[in-house]
């Protein structure tokens, strides 16, 4: 072996020095990188790896229940089941499809599209959301081959559930998915994406109640996304429910009779203002906006020239008719400007400067006093009345009783309807109102809109004495372990000074019209109880044909405002059918059965649900 | 008739070290298998560090004069079984990288290092100061290197051929590579740079160096493992989450976390105080050589010692670095720490040789 001199093992040496230099430079340095990790660092990276094996889960709350006024449920909730897949266990990405194909119904080409998509965007271990609603059907299918493909899950949250589909679609209104701009409102109440909400009715109007608190379950988890065990459970709040003073027997018979017809009706009670049935037609199955899997058929309703989505309880717009008839006499009465007693001789027109007004009936109704008048509904006695009592007295007496105000209801959408006045009129069309105008008014048509509900409303007046109640639905919330938290103590919304007299004028004119002979609304009579109503026809053209010859989408509205019993009225009816023609005709034998439905529930003798 | 030392009493420092690195790998092991299913693991690591502490032992009484012989014995071992792995190679993939011998699997390229760490050092002690200036007499010694790392680089294990390379190449700067060789091989190794980024690289391996430059880029792919290894050693703290209570490794969030990562295991569960433990323990560890090369009476004994010395800091450096996130992800393990028999068996070997060197033959002392 050859050796060197020292001067060449000394020149090593130093080299070796360099070496030692470096030894220390890399230690130091890597010693530093723990330091700066470890130390500096540290809260950072603790935050990180709590994040890393802690997952979140959402719990969705159970939505609180609506009941009907005797506590039958008539919205619940059912399970919603999703089928999701978890990429990272395709154990043969072909084969998976194929069977996908083949038993759910999912395209090969979908899966793929939908696989590459989803990997794309979300992290490993987030799994798929193959089928957001699956047939019972279709979660057999999973369930029997979980051996077969692991990979395959099924999920479960609750989902909103109308038992009896559409017949409450207008009062409840209905749930969806929470959009966007709902999320900004709601986002302070801890509301996130893929939460359920009210769209409309009730759901919408009692949201906060109803919706229930989420709960999350916080999981441990592995790097493979295997759930190792729960760390912490925060159950989900269920939400309160509410009690609505709704009558589940008489809602279901009233959907009955309307549901093949376009239109609304309402049934009040005319002292409290409790809503016992209401709708409006024609109506939707309410589980379809919740339901993903029925999302082509929401499109198409929403998109149906009927407007099937349009609450025509509240929102519906209509000239009033002969319906209107009472308020025009209310306001002649009151103002004293008529004598009841005093009559006029009816010729079937009437000429007002140099034109002629028509009555309904050709040859006129004869010698008529107010309750005759009301009675047949004789339009040329409310020209010559309203023209007495003049267009300012009128629109008074009509914003008396809550026409063109919104009346308060808990359904939100509501629409304030339209009372014309002569000062609206100059502003707005900048012409002056002539006394055409108001005998027009008179008889509830021309520029004048209402709402069936004001309707409903406006006749509560006549049977309290001027007191219009502020109608409502929820009557009691009550908290998910059953105790009643709120209770909604009925109010008076307005009062119209009515003195007794002219009240006993106007019931008695509505009583001879459903019972007198030749009263328009012969048809509301019944032989189990004393109805008083009066029927009212709402010109959707003007026209003198006989109604069987005009298309029916042009026909009149048919408007029949009912209460019973005569004597002392417990409720309060409004119907009106759309293009039903007269109202005497097909809203009158609607609100009869509803009346007579009525009294049957309530003496016992009905107990049928459906 | 040679002096040989008898006593061994030199090699209580390296062996306590190396003892007190295997007692922390052990227990590190032990947790960090805890939750992963493999069975038995300890018991065979346990074996190995007894097995490389002997060989460390018994190399170490190697006699002075068989040393060269040692040396070229243990390279041209490793050659053959370079040369089989790439016949008869297993590992993930196309990735061939371990020698299947019965029950025993070992990594040929870890020996390599052995070898050629040697055999630079004894071939090098030859090489007067002057011929260094000689390029043709450096020849040998990249063709001593070059072959393994280019046998290396073709398993693929660009990581382990890189450090086989460098260790090669501080060897050579030590024995005094002048400045023109040492500029005309940068200049040829920057050229070259984009042809084996181009041809020599698999996808892997330049997304790992792509990673490494921005792992936040992709943080649920290649960047996994960087990112997730800075999160367990930075979760860790000062005093560490406690012995098996490291959330990240015991829920496993980490990709070879008894292996190439387990330090970021001992980290998490120990803390910087623990780091800083077995990092001081390899920092020791280099220095115990970098002096055995100082005060070397030969140039063999010089080389050697100095190759111990860089083997242990590059592979602390690499692996340290990696776990840190302040290196790419190259796959290099830390010796008698990581999981695994031959890096263990290879660093025992090449210590072992460099304690041997020290054995003086009155035949051959001049000085």
């Amino acid at each position: 072996m050859e050796l060197y001199s020292s001067g060449d093992i000394l020149l090593f040496r130093r080299r070796i020095i360099y070496l030692t230099v470096l030894v220390f430079c890399v230690f130091a340095g890597v010693t530093f990188r723990f330091f700066y990790l470890q130390i500096i660092q540290n809260p950072r990276f603790k935050a990180l790896s709590e994040e890393n094996r802690i997952k979140t889960k959402r719990l969705f709350p159970i939505r609180g229940l609506i009941y009907d006024r005797h506590l039958r449920p008539i919205a619940d909730n059912q399970p919603l089941y999703k089928v999701l897949i978890r990429p990272e266990y395709i154990k043969n990405e072909k084969e998976t499809a194929l069977w996908l194909e083949k038993n759910l119904n999912i395209s090969q080409k979908d899966f793929e599209t939908k696989l590459t998509n989803h990997l794309k965007v979300n992290p490993p271990f987030v799994p798929l959301v193959l089928l957001e609603d699956a047939t019972f059907d279709q979660v057999s299918r999973v369930e029997t081959s979980k051996f077969a493909h692991p990979e395959l899950e099924v999920a479960v949250v609750p989902v909103r559930h109308y038992p009896y589909s559409s017949a409450f679609a207008h009062v409840l209104g209905y749930v969806g998915e929470i959009t966007h701009d709902e999320l900004k409102l709601y986002k302070r109440y801890g509301y996130r994406i893929g939460d359920f909400v009210g769209k409309a009715g009730i759901e919408l109007a009692f949201e906060k109640n109803l919706h229930g608190r989420e709960g999350a379950l916080f999981v441990e988890i592995d790097a493979t996304g295997r759930e190792l065990r729960v760390v912490k459970e925060i159950p989900p709040v269920q939400g309160d429910s509410v009690i609505t003073t709704l009558d589940l027997q008489l809602q279901l018979y009233a959907d009955k009779l309307m549901k093949s017809k376009s239109g609304a009706f309402v049934v009040i009670n005319p002292h409290s203002g409790e809503i016992l049935a209401a709708g409006s037609y024609p109506s939707f199955d309410s589980n379809i906006p919740a339901r993903p899997r029925l999302r082509r058929q929401w499109l198409k309703l929403s998109r149906s020239p009927l407007h099937p989505l349009l609450n025509r309880l509240i929102q519906g717009l209509y000239a009033p008719g002969s319906t209107f008839k009472p308020v025009v006499a209310l306001a002649g009465l009151a103002e004293k400007i008529i004598d009841p007693q005093e009559t006029l001789v009816c010729r079937g027109r009437y000429r007002i400067v140099r034109r002629w007004f028509r009555d309904w009936k050709r040859w006129g109704h004869g010698t008529v006093d107010m309750i005759r008048a009301l009675a047949v509904s004789c339009d040329v006695y409310f020209y010559h009345l309203g023209l007495l009592v003049g267009p300012w007295e009128i629109f008074k007496y009509a914003k008396l009783l809550g026409f063109g105000e919104t009346t308060g209801i808990e359904i939100p959408g509501e629409k304030t309807g339209f009372v014309p006045s002569p000062s609206w009129k100059e502003k707005v069309i900048g012409e002056g109102w002539t006394a055409g105008e108001t005998a027009v008014l008179s008889i509830g048509q021309g520029y004048i809109l209402v709402t069936p509900l004001q309707m409903a409303l406006a006749y509560a007046a006549l049977v309290t004495g001027g007191h219009i109640p502020h109608p409502y639905i929820v009557s009691d919330i009550i908290s998910p372990d059953g105790k009643k938290i709120w209770h909604r103590e009925p109010e008076i919304l307005r009062d119209v000074n009515i003195q007794p007299d002219a009240l006993e004028i106007l019931k008695e004119g509505l009583f001879e019209a459903v019972n007198a002979r030749n009263g328009t609304g012969i048809r509301a009579r019944s032989r189990i109880i004393h109805i008083a109503g009066k029927t009212g026809t709402a010109q959707v053209i003007a026209s003198q044909k006989d109604e069987k010859e005009i298309p029916e989408h042009l026909r009149d509205h048919a408007w029949f405002i009912g209460m019973a019993p005569a004597e002392d009225p417990e409720i309060v009816v409004a119907v009106i059918v759309e293009h039903g023609g007269s109202g005497g005709k097909t809203a009158a034998p609607i609100a009869r059965a509803i009346i007579e439905k009525y009294f049957s529930i309530r003496s016992g003798e009905s107990t049928d649900v459906f | 008739m040679y002096f040989e030392r008898k006593s061994g009493t030199e090699l209580v420092a390296p062996l306590t070290l190396m003892a007190i690195v295997m007692v922390c790998g052990l227990l590190n092991l032990s947790s960090s298998t805890a939750t992963s299913g493999f069975k038995g693991l300890l018991a065979r690591q346990f074996i190995w560090d007894m097995f490389a502490a002997g060989i460390f032992v018994a190399t170490a009484f190697v006699g002075r004069r068989s040393l060269k012989t040692f040396a070229y014995t243990i390279y041209a071992a490793s050659l053959l079984s370079l040369i089989g792995v790439l016949i008869h190679g297993t590992g993930p993939g196309d990735v061939k990288r371990w020698l299947t011998l019965g029950p025993l699997r070992f990594q040929p390229s870890e020996l390599t290092k052995a070898g050629v760490i040697s055999v630079m050092a004894v071939y090098l002690s030859t090489v007067t100061e002057k011929e260094t200036r000689d390029l043709s007499k450096l020849l040998g010694t990249m063709l001593v290197s070059g072959v393994p790392v280019i046998l290396i680089a073709l398993e693929p294990d660009i990581g382990t051929a890189g450090v086989v390379l460098l260790s090669a190449g501080c060897l050579l700067l030590i024995a005094g590579l002048n400045k023109r060789t040492l500029l005309i091989l940068t200049i040829a190794g920057i050229v070259a740079m984009p042809v084996v980024w181009k041809y020599g690289l698999k996808d892997y391996q330049k997304k790992r160096i792509e990673t490494f430059l921005s792992p936040e880029k992709d943080p649920m792919g290649a960047g996994y493992q960087s990112i997730q290894s800075k999160i367990t050693v930075g979760s860790g703290g000062l005093w560490g989450k406690g012995f098996r209570k490291g959330t990240q490794t015991q829920l496993r969030f980490l990709p070879e976390q008894h292996t190439d990562f387990a330090f970021s295991v001992w980290a998490e569960e120990w803390g910087f105080m623990g780091s800083l433990f077995v990092i001081a323990m390899y920092f020791f560890l280099a220095l115990i050589y970098a002096e055995g090369a100082a005060s070397a009476h030969s140039l063999d004994t010089l080389f050697l010692n100095a190759g111990v010395c860089i083997h242990i800091t590059l592979h602390a450096f690499f692996n340290l670095g990696m776990v840190a996130g302040m290196l790419p992800v190259v796959g290099l393990p830390l010796p008698f720490f990581s999981y695994g028999g031959s890096t263990a068996i290879a660093t025992a070997l090449l210590m072992g040789l460099a304690e041997a060197s020290k054995n003086v033959s009155l035949f051959d002392a001049r000085l």
